[in-house]
């Protein structure tokens, strides 16, 4: 399997003039395609910052990310943002659809950014809202639905843009331990069937047991990275 | 297509902000409309009473007349100038017209009146003579009656069949002295005008003023003002050589011109401070908006949103939230608006007064020209495009990370 991921000495460190916090400090990770990687760690530890570092959503102060044998961290912003477009797949703590949306038209959503065409769109949102158990919620919008569909959705709109791989940050927190299991199981039928990659910070143990690698961090840096 | 959904719904998210947002321009909208057509109604009537009545929207005379307006600068009948004005298409009608200053003098009043010499059925075309005729007739080709104007007739103490003495000078130093009966009396709304006016038929005139088959001038209605200079420059250079002068009305009554672009201005002033209150109205909205949306943004951009799109998007929200109480105001007035235009409100007491002081017809005809409804409705779309720069510098500024976590 090839690196999909890979980080260089990887640092950030807020407030660099005032009160400097190593939020991620010298991290070197890689990660292979169709891993199913858990990041844990104390609050505080690192585990968003080093997310947003991976997935392109803020600089590093040092080191690199590569996607791909591709260094993002040289990027401009724009180019970054059509970059995350095309590659990454984001699940956020708080689901964060668009709240006038439909569950579909927030799937739909993405893909217009991608400039597929309309027919492609609907068929695929329908796909993926059938993938993880929403057929029947397609013209909901997310004040009708539950945390846990919501969340579903938000998986379902991560993969609508067919990344390389999807990060997910705490995307149980919210969720009751049904929606989480839920939510885990449709997960790891993606990662098996699909080869989908996915990287997600946790906390959760149930989390935890499900994830194929545990990388813990303390303070920003790597302490223990284990194969389960 | 999805852009413009996700802006529309967008926009009904706080649905009572969008609505007073919505309101406050409604209503402003409403309110300068409302002074626009008001102003621009009654100058339209001013300007349409005086000039048709006297120089017409362009006129055609001896090069030199309208400086000294001597009845010696008269020119003769010209099938060429006839020609051109009756194939012209921008002209609505022509009348010629033989005027002269002089006095009309019953019993022991006089005054000095302008005179007009008339073909009777042009005339009507131009001016509407016939319709404002209160009492007895019209005047028929070759009549030997004389037309007063109202105020003039009042002043005089004549009616109907009394007989009116014109005095004055006639064509190259001849005195000019007639009896004339009264067979009509018309009413004008302009007060200065209602005073001093009287008409003759042509034949009359021509006797009156000894100038045979001459005219003093051929006042022309258009249809449409805008085309004013360039039917003037058309007829300059179609009549050129042939010792005429063509002027506008502009040219020819300044002083009308001067006082229209005055209200006009004090208008725009007015204007602006409802346009202000719009502006204020709709600046308020993007701060909230921002504010509220800034969590929303930062995970649209962190998904692939870019922010050139993401501004798109608010900048269509912000003009179609303008548009709805653009065109609902619009919309909602346009029938007010139609219905003073068919009746008009009569200004009483002592603002009619002052209406009058300044020589206007104390009536307001608003306007029903769409252009009106156009131009408000631009200057506030206006306002909202350039507000929203605000929004799209925001946007620009936004930090993901930041945005996400706000």
């Amino acid at each position: 399997m090839s690196n999909i991921i890979e980080s260089h000495n990887l640092s950030k460190v807020y407030n660099p003039d005032t009160i400097p916090v190593n939020a991620v400090s010298g991290v070197d990770l890689k990660v292979e395609e169709g891993e199913f990687t858990a990041l844990v760690g104390p609050s505080g530890s690192g585990k968003t910052t080093l997310l947003n570092l991976i997935g392109g959503l803020d600089y590093p102060t040092g080191g690199n990310v590569k996607i791909g044998g591709i260094d993002i961290t040289e990027m401009s912003e724009n180019k970054l943002i059509d970059f995350r477009l095309k590659n990454i797949g984001f699940v956020f703590q708080a689901y964060n659809l668009i709240p006038v949306l439909t569950a579909s038209e927030n799937v739909e959503f993405v893909m217009l950014l991608q400039k597929t065409s309309k027919n492609e769109r609907e068929k695929r949102a329908i796909e993926l809202l059938t993938e993880v158990g929403l057929k029947d919620k397609l013209n909901k919008r997310p004040s009708e639905l539950s945390g846990g569909q919501q969340q579903r959705v938000a998986v379902a709109r991560a993969l609508a843009s067919k990344p390389r791989f999807i990060l997910a940050d705490e995307p149980t927190a919210n969720l009751d331990s049904k929606s989480t299991e839920n939510l885990l199981e449709i997960m790891a039928k993606l990662n098996i069937e699909d080869k989908m990659t996915f990287i997600f910070s946790t906390h959760d143990q149930r989390v935890i047991d499900k994830a194929r690698r545990v990388v813990t961090l303390v303070d920003g840096k790597i302490v223990s990275d284990v194969k389960q | 297509m999805m852009y413009l959904k996700l802006a529309w719904r967008n926009m009904w998210r706080s649905r009572r902000r969008t609505l007073i947002t919505i309101s406050s321009i409604f209503f402003a909208v409403i309110f300068a409309i409302l002074m626009r057509v008001a102003v621009v109604g009654l100058f339209d009537k001013l300007i349409a009473d005086t000039v048709s009545l006297t120089s017409g929207y362009i006129q055609v005379h001896h090069s030199g007349y309208w400086e000294n307006r001597s009845v010696d600068s008269t020119f003769e009948q010209n099938p060429k100038l006839v020609n051109i004005l009756d194939h012209e298409k921008d002209v609505t009608a022509w009348a010629p017209r033989l005027e002269s200053f002089g006095l009309a003098s019953s019993g022991d009043r006089t005054k000095g009146i302008m005179v007009v010499g008339v073909d009777p059925e042009k005339e009507n075309s131009v001016s509407n003579l016939a319709q404002k005729i209160i009492s007895g007739k019209y005047l028929a080709e070759n009549d030997k009656g004389i037309i007063l104007a109202e105020g003039l007739a009042s002043y005089l103490k004549l009616k109907i069949n009394d007989t009116v003495v014109l005095i004055g000078q006639g064509y190259q130093g001849n005195m000019a002295s007639g009896k004339y009966p009264v067979i009509g009396i018309a009413k004008l709304g302009i007060p200065e005008m209602n005073k001093g006016m009287a008409w003759l038929s042509m034949a009359a005139a021509r006797d009156l003023l000894s100038t045979g088959a001459r005219y003093t001038s051929i006042s022309i209605l258009i249809n449409d003002q805008g085309k004013l200079d360039e039917l003037k420059q058309n007829l300059i250079l179609q009549t050129k050589g042939d010792g005429y002068e063509v002027m506008t009305w502009k040219e020819m009554i300044p002083e009308l011109d001067q006082l229209f672009q005055a209200k006009m201005a004090q208008n725009v002033i007015m204007s602006g401070v409802l346009y202000l209150v719009i502006a204020f109205g709709i600046f308020g909205t993007i701060l909230m908006m921002l504010n509220e949306r800034l969590h929303e943004f930062g995970i649209l951009i962190a998904i692939g949103m870019k922010k050139g799109l993401l501004a798109g998007v608010v900048v269509i929200e912000l003009v179609l939230m303008s548009v709805v109480g653009i065109i609902l105001g619009a919309v909602c007035i346009y029938p007010v608006v139609l219905y003073y235009h068919i009746r008009p409100i009569k200004l009483t007491g002592d603002m009619g007064k002052s209406t009058e002081l300044y020589n206007i017809e104390p009536v307001i005809q608003m306007s029903t020209n769409i252009s009106n409804f156009i131009i408000q409705g631009y200057v506030v779309l206006m306002i909202a495009i350039v507000l929203s720069l605000y929004a799209i510098f925001k946007i620009h500024k936004i930090k993901v990370i930041e945005a996400i976590n706000s």
